[in-house]
């Protein structure tokens, strides 16, 4: 019960932190301070409570002290940590397919017609956008009029080109 | 032994996940993305479950007292089986990884016209509307949009929602 409410708390420590900032300022590299803010926040909770164990009691449930249970509370803050990140970025950029789905919904009874449609999801809208997030991610330039993959974008683009090799996929997404 | 077991037990379940999902997409023609994750996520979590009630049964614990323990596994397990769907997800839908991708076969580059013919507003609309009616989230009759099941509807208010609270704001362009 122990690693389930530290773990629970340390979570909403994090996210509080990470709300309070962003409503201060929005960080550049969202997703480097999500990360920084995650990760200093179980690193610092882990540090108190492990210095602290015999000192810490809160609703009668003391802090976790065996090795085993600070395994099982790093998996679970980091588990919680991806997937809240992983949600995160379908937070900053707007998901086609829910804007489409919501579009349709807004039309109601009469339904929507593919013109109008594909008249409000233009390529300025779908990638133009994309294009900027990759440039100001540091993941392509534009040399010349050129787009060009710089390392870290070559790296992000070989995890999934051998991903999608080893599922045997052959075929691009998007 | 067993309590390192125990705390281990979502990583077991998640490596079980990843090897079965692997596996059914790659050696079993005709299976979609989409099942083998669920195939993989259900055996995972069926092989957690084992390794959970061997511990309890080593341990001679009581599955009662223990089942917060257990359920902090549990919740482990699905935030990475869930993080582990959006990384898939991300090479099978996400915009910026394909424009990466068309990059990475690019060594030259591209320019913005030539990404725009390899890649367009009218494609992704296209692909993503069939995705759409394939699972029956969207209707089309007489050329005209519908929305069918709400599921998709339901998640686009849920994720406007967590914009609003974490952004104050529903879309990216607002």
């Amino acid at each position: 019960m122990n690693v389930l409410f530290y773990g629970t708390g340390l979570i909403f420590i994090a996210f509080f932190i990470h709300l309070t900032i962003w409503k201060i300022r929005l960080p550049q590299n969202q997703t480097k301070a999500l990360v920084q803010i995650f990760f200093g926040t179980m690193i610092i909770g882990f540090l108190i409570l492990w210095k602290s164990s015999a000192y810490i009691t809160i609703l009668g449930l003391p802090a976790p002290t065996t090795t085993y249970e600070y395994f099982q509370l790093s998996f679970f803050f980091v588990s919680l940590t991806t997937a809240y990140i992983a949600t995160y970025s379908a937070l900053e950029v707007d998901s086609p397919s829910l804007v489409m789905v919501m579009n349709i919904a807004k039309a109601g009874s009469n339904g929507l017609d593919k013109n109008t449609l594909e008249q409000e999801m233009s390529n300025d809208v779908l990638i133009l956008p994309r294009l900027r997030d990759l440039v100001a991610g540091g993941m392509i330039c534009l040399d010349r009029e050129t787009y060009k993959l710089k390392p870290k974008g070559i790296f992000i683009a070989r995890i999934f080109v051998a991903y999608r090799r080893l599922i045997g996929k052959v075929q691009r997404g998007g | 032994m067993m309590n390192c077991l125990h705390a281990f037990s979502p990583i077991i379940g998640f490596g079980v996940n990843v090897v079965c999902q692997v596996c059914c997409c790659r050696y079993i023609t005709g299976f979609s993305v989409l099942k083998s994750i669920f195939v993989g996520f259900t055996a995972g979590m069926f092989s957690l479950l084992i390794v959970e009630l061997y511990c309890f049964k080593q341990l001679s614990l009581s599955l009662p007292g223990n089942a917060p323990s257990t359920f902090v596994n549990i919740v482990t397990y699905s935030a990475l089986g869930y993080g582990y769907f959006h990384f898939i997800n991300l090479g099978e839908t996400a915009r910026r990884i394909r424009i990466l991708r068309e990059l990475y076969d690019s060594k030259e580059g591209l320019a913005m016209s030539e990404i725009l013919e390899r890649y367009s507003a009218k494609e992704i609309i296209e692909k993503r509307m069939n995705r759409l009616i394939n699972n029956g989230q969207i209707i089309c009759k007489n050329d005209r949009y519908y929305v069918g099941n709400p599921m998709m509807l339901l998640i686009a208010k849920i994720i406007v929602t967590m914009k609003l609270i974490v952004f104050g704001k529903k879309s990216e362009f607002t």
